[in-house]
């Protein structure tokens, strides 16, 4: 017995040993990582008040700053990564950056609101974390330290072994620059660019998991300091397919999550929903006639909000927009 | 419960073997009692309804395992009761819905319970060697161990009466291998929940797509088929050796349940490789009462064919599993036909066409129905054209004219970039541990050894870490 136990302790030590130290997966983890910096970066040298968009990749795909910007005279920055990029991770990484006059809208994705603490331990943030940013790593609760150790699978092995090699000839700067423009909205998703014409809605969560969810703990947690620090919050509605199924009840139920910490909730007439032909590839993703064309309904929704003026979209925004 | 599940690994394993060392030192029969506690809470947990069916399946065939020895008087009517009872069950709780579907009949919404294809085989063979003075009848508490043992309870392997109860009638639970046993359950479960749960993420978007009637092109037919050879292959053979493990953990030795299957050079060969304890089923309780090969050699390869479409069926309820149990049959017929003419092909042809063979007749054995098959296999053929990724086409630009060059793969993985280039290095490697790789229980302690290091650390990885335990394939059997 005491052999097994050995071979299982050095099986763990060389595990931690090869994903903290030898391997890495830039073209997947690195691009996320890059993203990540890049939006940071940009975050903390725009002059404030400005308008932040935050959500998973429903934010750079659905929306688009260089829509929303314009019309509400603000400069604009498009936060969204990706779902299950931690919103912890993201909210910390973000909060320094937005200062008191700041606009915060959060389109988040039906999913954040749901996921478990477990799907927590389990993101992709765990693995650039241990790789790059172990000095985060004492900071986080001890599940997410323990997710963060644990953060990869075999199959992120076999990838790390694809990626490695490969990144020597794809260059990370120059694919996400191909993909995202300076306001990190996504530029990279006209019609049928993606091959794929199959998108069905995902299923609506029930209300009860929308208000139990560890998600929507860590939303309200971040709109109350974010309200109690000067900066307006408003929640919205993701980009859907119109099949979903919202209820009143749901749409209550997400609105309260910002109402109820002193936050605002934006509720378009299509309740931010589009027929399947309008989304790329896949249930988040505008294609992007669409993204500018429910940009300029964000901002129009917006606008009233914030009381501020409304000023026509960019001529050109506005043609593609014809297209949707 | 899945013994992939952290309520297993993490509760009931630990208080399992604890409560049996513990009630050892009590003596055997008090380790039994703890077992057979163990084995049937381990059942109930899904549906506690369902042990009633578990517990008088047990009493019936226990009842009537007293009278069929042989010279008991009647013993062979109370046999057929007794085949009839086990069979009707099997029929009425699997199959009834089956063949009310096809007659066109209502066939309310009967719960299928687990492994009752396992536990009514399991006790079909101790009353068939019973009756045939191969096996003693067992006191209750032995019998009852032996079928509801919870190692195989769910999923085999099917082990024969005469190599377990001896074993449980003279268990000696201080001398139970515990680090042994422990050892093979490890590797086991790597096998599951490292290696072929990522073969079953790489193998379910081809088939979801053949069954929602898309194309597939040719690498995504083939990287899909591939990935879930080695997927129901990892899967079962994982399940086999944790069973092997936790029966080592408990005192009990079960026979190996794969070796190496997919080095078969022949058919034959093959299904003496793949779930030996069900090929050894059909042979002994199925093939040679037909006959076997002692009536001449039409009525041979008759009974050859039958025997391999009830192998189908009993995997289930469905025509696909009768379409693999008769492709298998048909291949086995081939073989047995060429080899009486006295065809010789090299050995290397002979493993190679037997792999093909295997391999594809895994397509209706997983497709979701017969048009879903069909439309597989035109993908894995070329029907429906080939599509390159791009960046397979940036690193060698005449791909281009191979084929329509894509982004990604939509029906490969989770269609990104780099699914197939990643797909590409999980199925060389994957491949290369079925082919190059010796199985488990041939491996030396050096051998183990080093799969317990590089497999460890993964299994726990996702074993805590992934959102839910994915279930063995051969739990719907």
């Amino acid at each position: 017995m005491r052999r097994l136990v050995c071979l299982c302790a050095l099986s763990v030590w060389l595990y931690i040993a090869v994903f903290a130290f030898l391997v890495d997966r830039p073209l997947s983890i690195g691009l996320l990582r890059l993203e990540l910096d890049q939006k940071t970066a940009r975050l903390a040298r725009l002059p404030s008040p400005k308008l932040i968009i935050l959500a998973g990749s429903n934010g750079p795909y659905s929306h688009a700053c260089a829509v929303l910007g314009p019309m509400l005279g603000l400069p604009c920055e498009n936060g969204g990564i990706a779902v299950g990029i931690g919103l912890d991770d993201l909210f910390a990484r973000y909060a320094p950056y937005i200062r008191a006059g700041d606009v915060v809208y959060m389109p988040m994705e039906l999913q954040q609101y749901t996921a478990s603490r477990a799907a927590y331990r389990a993101g992709p943030d765990g693995a650039i974390l241990l790789r790059h940013d172990r000095w985060l790593l004492p900071a986080l609760p001890a599940d997410r330290l323990a997710g963060a150790i644990f953060c990869c699978s075999a199959d992120d092995l076999l990838e790390a072994l694809a990626e490695m090699p490969l990144s020597h000839a794809v260059s990370a700067g120059a694919r996400l620059a191909g993909e995202y423009n300076a306001a990190g909205d996504r530029i990279d998703n006209q019609r049928g660019g993606a091959g794929m014409a199959r998108i069905a809605a995902r299923a609506a969560p029930a209300v009860a998991d929308v208000q139990a969810g560890y998600g929507t703990a860590l939303i309200a947690r971040f709109v109350a300091a974010e309200r109690a620090r000067g900066v307006i919050v408003i929640g919205g509605l993701p980009t859907a397919v119109s099949t979903l199924t919202l209820t009143p009840a749901l749409v209550a139920a997400i609105a309260d999550v910002y109402r109820a910490q002193g936050g605002g909730f934006l509720v378009l007439a299509n309740r931010s929903q589009y027929p399947p032909v309008d989304f790329f590839n896949s249930p988040d993703h505008l294609v992007q006639a669409c993204q500018y064309r429910h940009s300029m309904a964000v901002a129009a929704g917006l606008a009233v909000a914030l009381g501020r003026t409304l000023h026509p979209a960019p001529a050109m925004m506005f043609l593609v927009a014809a297209g949707c | 419960m899945l013994f992939n599940s952290r309520l297993f690994v993490f509760g009931f394993l630990p208080v399992a073997c604890l409560g049996f060392h513990l009630a050892g030192k009590c003596g055997r029969r008090a380790g039994l009692v703890w077992l057979l506690g163990c084995s049937l809470l381990f059942y109930a947990w899904w549906k506690p309804v369902l042990l009633l069916l578990l517990v008088a399946s047990i009493l019936v065939n226990f009842v009537v395992g007293r009278r069929v020895g042989p010279g008991a008087a009647g013993a062979r009517y109370w046999l057929l009761a007794g085949l009839g009872f086990d069979l009707g069950l099997l029929g009425l709780f699997k199959y009834g819905g089956f063949v009310a579907g096809n007659l066109g009949l209502h066939w309310g919404g009967v719960l299928l319970p687990l492994g009752i294809s396992f536990f009514t085989f399991q006790q079909i063979m101790y009353l068939v060697d019973t009756a045939k003075g191969e096996s003693a009848a067992a006191p209750f508490l032995d019998y009852a161990c032996f079928v509801a043992f919870f190692p195989h309870l769910i999923a085999g392997p099917l082990v024969r009466p005469s190599h377990i109860l001896p074993q449980l009638a003279r268990l000696d639970i201080c001398r139970a291998r515990l680090a042994a046993g422990l050892e093979i359950f490890i590797l086991g479960l790597a096998k599951k929940i490292v290696l072929a749960d990522a073969f079953g993420r790489l193998a379910d978007p081809g088939f979801a797509a053949a069954a929602h009637g898309l194309p597939l092109t040719l690498i995504e037919a083939w990287v899909a088929l591939l990935a879930y050879a080695l997927e129901i292959y990892l899967d079962f053979s994982g399940y086999s050796d944790m069973a092997i493990g936790l029966a080592a953990m408990f005192g009990i030795e079960f026979p190996v349940n794969f070796d190496s299957p997919y080095r078969a050079t022949s058919i034959a060969a093959f299904w003496r490789r793949w779930n030996i304890t069900l090929g050894a089923f059909l042979r002994t309780y199925v093939y040679v009462p037909l006959g076997g090969n002692r009536a001449g050699e039409g009525r041979q390869l008759v009974n050859l064919m039958v025997t391999m479409l009830l192998g189908g069926l009993w995997h289930g309820a469905a025509w696909r599993f009768v379409l693999w149990g008769a492709l298998h049959g048909m291949f086995l017929a081939v073989q047995r036909v060429s080899r009486r003419a006295g065809l010789a092909v090299p050995l290397w042809f002979s493993w190679a066409l037997t792999w093909l063979c295997v391999v594809l007749a895994w397509v209706p054995f997983r497709a979701a129905g017969w048009a879903a098959a069909m439309g597989f296999y035109r993908g894995l053929f070329g029907g429906n054209g080939v599509a390159i990724p791009v960046i397979f086409v940036q690193l060698v630009p005449a791909l281009a004219h191979v084929g329509r060059v894509v982004p990604a793969l939509p029906n490969l993985g989770d269609a990104r970039t780099l699914s197939l280039p990643q797909a590409i290095l999980l199925l060389g490697f994957g491949w290369f541990v079925a082919l190059a790789r010796p199985g488990l229980h041939r491996m030396g302690q050096g051998g183990r050894s080093f799969a317990v290091v590089a497999s460890f650390a993964f299994s726990l990885q996702a074993l805590v870490f992934q959102p839910f335990a994915v279930p063995f394939l051969y739990f719907q059997f």
